[in-house]
């Protein structure tokens, strides 16, 4: 825990560190949008997950986001010596953070807060189980931080993202965290 | 508030973090280090060598007998000796028994092959071997070098993980070993879910032992929710004399309800023995 209190703060740390570099304040002054985009990538545990999202800037800083994230981890099946396995995560949050960018990139960190609705079901051999299926269905609370990367000028543009699921604390180094990449489209949206 | 206000209270705020983050890294009085005794050792029966962290019990009176408390994994950064030292000594002043040994066996080298009983693709199937190790060249070292108890019901074995499984071989192969286990995540998917057929192989001459056992999980980490609790459903079904509590962590996975099931399990020794 205690290298991973290090990590965070050295990310901050260096976060601090790159915005204070830049050479003039308004180069960084975030343009309004109102974009959605969808994204796919990798979870923990090399799960895939499919996520879109709406944002919008509230106010030059200031943007808010919507979220729904879908995850399917891989096949669990042969590697715990199981008859069948399935599992689904559906992540909705919403949140609000600090936006710095400019026509060409755009930088956003957000906290986000939601619901999380973690269900699997594996099922293991008979003959050897007295009770062969272990069904885990939960809806839990939950709190993320939320980066989001946008590139290009024009309506459609590159994104990337990373989420880091804060919620449960004691467990943060195995939450469900994610990189994902994808495409956006951003609305005329008037100065 | 102009522009450069804004991004000047963005940098005190980042600043802020980073430093609560530091300021929480700071942890609680631990083990002393002139508890800790360190020495390395070469196992003819498995070939390798073996760095061990022996942890005197607090005050130690070599005029005295002690229990001793082997730990597999004991230099994994989720579930190190000295942690499991600290909560031993925790446990042993709260229910007012007397503390005990802690001794950490690394396994930095050939754990699959070490904890596993059999080999898939080539790797494992070091658990008999293993257990020799155990039983006849670091126990004995141990014994001759400390104040420990040398029955069996003095010995506790904690492992996690693969380690769990071993623990669990113990218990079916080798019951006269150990006579309390902590089985922490135990991997009883491996090879076909193979250890349940050992229990079944042995039950018939094992089923009068009376040891204690925990078994511990997290309920994030299912695959292996799974075998421990038809572990435990087998041992309170099969093995009527034994002392047995199970535990499954709400929102926790697999190492990260390592620690505190360790400690629940520990508690649970030091109120039955």
């Amino acid at each position: 825990m205690k290298k991973l209190h290090l990590l965070i703060a050295s990310f901050l740390v260096l976060v601090t560190l790159n915005l204070n570099a830049q050479e003039t304040v308004p180069t960084y002054q975030s343009e309004k949008f109102k974009s959605i985009e969808v994204n796919g990538g990798l979870g923990w545990n090399f799960s895939q997950t499919l996520s879109f999202a709406y944002q919008q800037n509230i106010k030059r800083c200031f943007a808010w986001i919507a979220l729904t994230q879908l995850q399917f981890p891989i096949n669990l099946s042969n590697q715990f010596s199981l008859e069948s396995s399935k599992f689904f995560n559906w992540v909705q949050v919403a949140g609000i953070g600090g936006t710095l960018g400019n026509k060409r990139f755009n930088n956003s960190l957000y906290v986000v807060g939601g619901g999380r609705l973690y269900y699997s079901k594996l099922t293991g051999n008979h003959t050897i189980f007295h009770e062969p299926t272990l069904i885990t269905n939960k809806l839990m609370p939950e709190l993320g931080l939320l980066y989001n990367l946008k590139v290009g000028k024009k309506k459609f543009y590159f994104t990337s993202q990373i989420y880091i699921a804060l919620y449960p604390f004691k467990n943060f180094i195995e939450n469900p965290h994610t990189l994902s990449i994808g495409l956006g489209y951003k609305f005329k949206v008037k100065n | 508030m102009t522009q450069m206000n804004k991004i000047q209270n963005l940098h005190f705020l980042f600043y802020f973090i980073g430093l609560s983050f530091l300021f929480n890294s700071c942890t609680k009085e631990e083990i002393k280090p002139n508890q800790i005794k360190e020495f390395s050792i070469h196992s003819n029966n498995t070939g390798s060598d073996y760095t061990i962290w022996v942890v005197l019990p607090k005050e130690y009176n070599p005029y005295l007998k002690y229990e001793s408390i082997y730990v597999l994994d004991a230099d994994a950064s989720y579930f190190r000796y000295d942690k499991i030292a600290k909560i031993t000594e925790e446990q042993s002043s709260k229910y007012n028994k007397q503390n005990a040994f802690v001794i950490g066996i690394s396994s930095k080298n050939n754990r699959e092959r070490d904890f596993t009983p059999t080999p898939i693709s080539d790797v494992g199937g070091g658990s008999e071997n293993y257990t020799k190790f155990i039983e006849l060249e670091l126990i004995p070292k141990i014994e001759s070098d400390y104040s420990v108890d040398t029955t069996a019901k003095s010995r506790v074995l904690i492992g996690h993980s693969y380690g769990g499984l071993l623990t669990c071989y113990f218990f079916t192969k080798h019951p006269n070993v150990f006579h309390n286990y902590l089985t922490l995540s135990p991997s009883l998917w491996y090879d076909n879910n193979l250890l349940f057929q050992y229990e079944t192989d042995t039950r018939a001459s094992n089923s009068a032992i009376d040891n204690l056992v925990f078994t511990g999980c997290g309920q994030l980490e299912e695959a292996i929710v799974l075998g421990a609790q038809e572990w435990n459903y087998r041992l309170s079904t099969f093995y009527p004399n034994c002392k047995l509590a199970y535990q499954k962590l709400k929102n926790r996975g697999h190492t990260t309800s390592a620690e505190e099931n360790a400690e629940t399990g520990l508690e649970f020794y030091y109120k039955n023995k």
